[in-house]
């Protein structure tokens, strides 16, 4: 997947190699120090590198160990529930193939540790729901639903939630606060339900489908991991 | 779908027997959009007559319309059903393909097309149109949509997709370029590609398909 703001990333990744600090490399392409960690933090500098950044004066010495340990655990965690899902997908399950591809279609994947679903299809939103339930184990309480819709009126608001909460089997808990998006009046194509968004937070399940989803498709994508 | 709304309100209005042009001036869109959603709704006898009446000729046009109408009907249900058999023992490629495209698929009538910046789902893609329906490279057209205008970098892209999707010359690329703005945040570095074939066939067995896989009935997609 080709994210936003490419250019500046490959940039920022080529600088951030060079031994350049994030402050640095966020002044010169003008862009947020936080996205610069964001596109880089996977890049390890040498030991020659990090002498230099300390002796510019930059905050950075051992207090810093317990985190650069944290990551790599993180990391190594994602790289096994990745090949967990490689291995489901050699069973070639039909309902497992159909969840992933949809997945790979319509979820969101520049997270990497919650499951984001969003469609205004009822029969997507309900057969992802059945994979969730089915293939993945996902409990009831795991499944959150939100729903954006353009009208104000309360008993729309209401009617339009519960059609989503009957259609899911779900209760009332499960549902996060209903977005309603300001209309512009000039909105053409209003959706009669309005759009659903189910998210589970797990980071073991996401990387398990992000893994099927490179089996199935038989290719590699590092960005997924990091 | 555009319109849902107004869609279902039209068609409504229809089956109450208004006309057309009462319609489009109610539901505020154009008389055309409002003949092509209710054109599978059938006039009644009364309504004919009086159309006939003004226009002799009309009536005989509207029969060979009607006759033309249920045979492609016809030939489009039947398109469906073979995808359905299909599905019952297809292969893994098969499904794969046809939940991409119920994901990133045009769900239109004739024109199969399917659009990704996903270089990965793209080439799954055409391996699906390869090796279930034997697509060959002359009636595939690309469609690649980019901002820039940049002689060299449209060069690059342009080959670079076929390259990657692995196309001879036979097939047909279309760029659409637009000239790209500072502010423009999303830049994709290949633009976006489109595969498109015009094959009524290939595009209701896949139809036919995901219904059979899901086990719903989507009606919309025979009209």
């Amino acid at each position: 997947m080709v994210k936003p703001k490419d250019k500046e990333k490959q940039e920022a990744r080529r600088l951030r190699n060079e031994g350049w600090s994030y402050n640095q490399i966020a002044k010169e392409l003008d862009i947020s120090k936080s996205s610069a960690h964001n596109w880089c933090h996977d890049i390890e500098l040498t030991p020659e590198q990090k002498t230099v950044n300390k002796e510019r004066g930059i905050y950075y010495g051992d207090n810093n160990k317990g985190a650069i340990t944290n990551k790599k655990r993180a990391l190594e965690a994602r790289k096994v529930y990745q090949s967990q899902g490689r291995l489901k997908a050699r069973e070639n399950n039909r309902l497992h193939i159909t969840g992933c591809m949809m997945y790979w279609a319509e979820g969101a994947k520049y997270r990497r540790n919650i499951i984001i679903f969003a469609n205004s299809d009822v029969e997507m939103i309900k057969v992802f729901a059945q994979f969730l339930r089915q293939e993945l184990d996902v409990s009831d309480e795991q499944i959150k639903v939100k729903v954006h819709c353009h009208t104000t009126d309360a008993d729309k608001i209401a009617t339009i939630e519960n059609y989503w909460l009957n259609l899911l089997g779900l209760p009332r808990d499960n549902l996060h606060k209903t977005q309603i998006v300001k209309s512009s009046g000039r909105s053409k194509n209003r959706l009669e339900y309005g759009v659903c968004t189910l998210t589970v937070q797990s980071t073991e399940l996401l990387q398990h489908i992000y893994g099927a989803i490179q089996e199935y498709g038989n290719f590699t994508n590092e960005d997924w991991l990091y | 779908m555009a319109k849902p709304i107004k869609r279902k309100k039209a068609r409504e209005l229809r089956r109450k027997r208004w006309k057309i042009t009462d319609i489009a001036s109610k539901v505020d869109v154009r008389r055309e959009t409002v003949s092509k959603w209710c054109q599978d709704i059938e006039l009644t006898d009364e309504q004919i007559k009086v159309l006939a009446k003004d226009n002799p000729r009309w009536l005989i046009l509207h029969e060979a319309a009607q006759q033309t109408k249920r045979e492609a009907l016809h030939q489009r249900l039947a398109y469906q059903e073979a995808g359905r058999q299909r599905a019952v023992d297809g292969s893994i490629l098969h499904l794969k393909g046809c939940i991409l495209y119920w994901g990133e698929g045009a769900k239109s009538r004739n024109h199969l097309r399917f659009t990704n910046t996903d270089p990965h789902m793209i080439k799954l893609f055409m391996q699906f149109l390869r090796e279930e329906f034997q697509v060959t490279d002359d009636v595939i057209y690309l469609h690649i949509m980019h901002h820039t205008i940049e002689e060299d970098e449209i060069d690059a892209i342009e080959q670079y997709w076929l390259h990657w999707l692995d196309l001879s010359a036979e097939c047909t690329v279309k760029m659409q370029l637009k000239k790209g703005t500072k502010s423009r945040k999303t830049h994709y570095e290949n633009g976006i590609c489109a595969i498109c074939v015009n094959n009524t066939e290939i595009l209701h067995h896949i139809y036919g398909a995901i219904q059979e896989y899901l086990g719903f009935d989507n009606p919309d997609w025979l009209k």
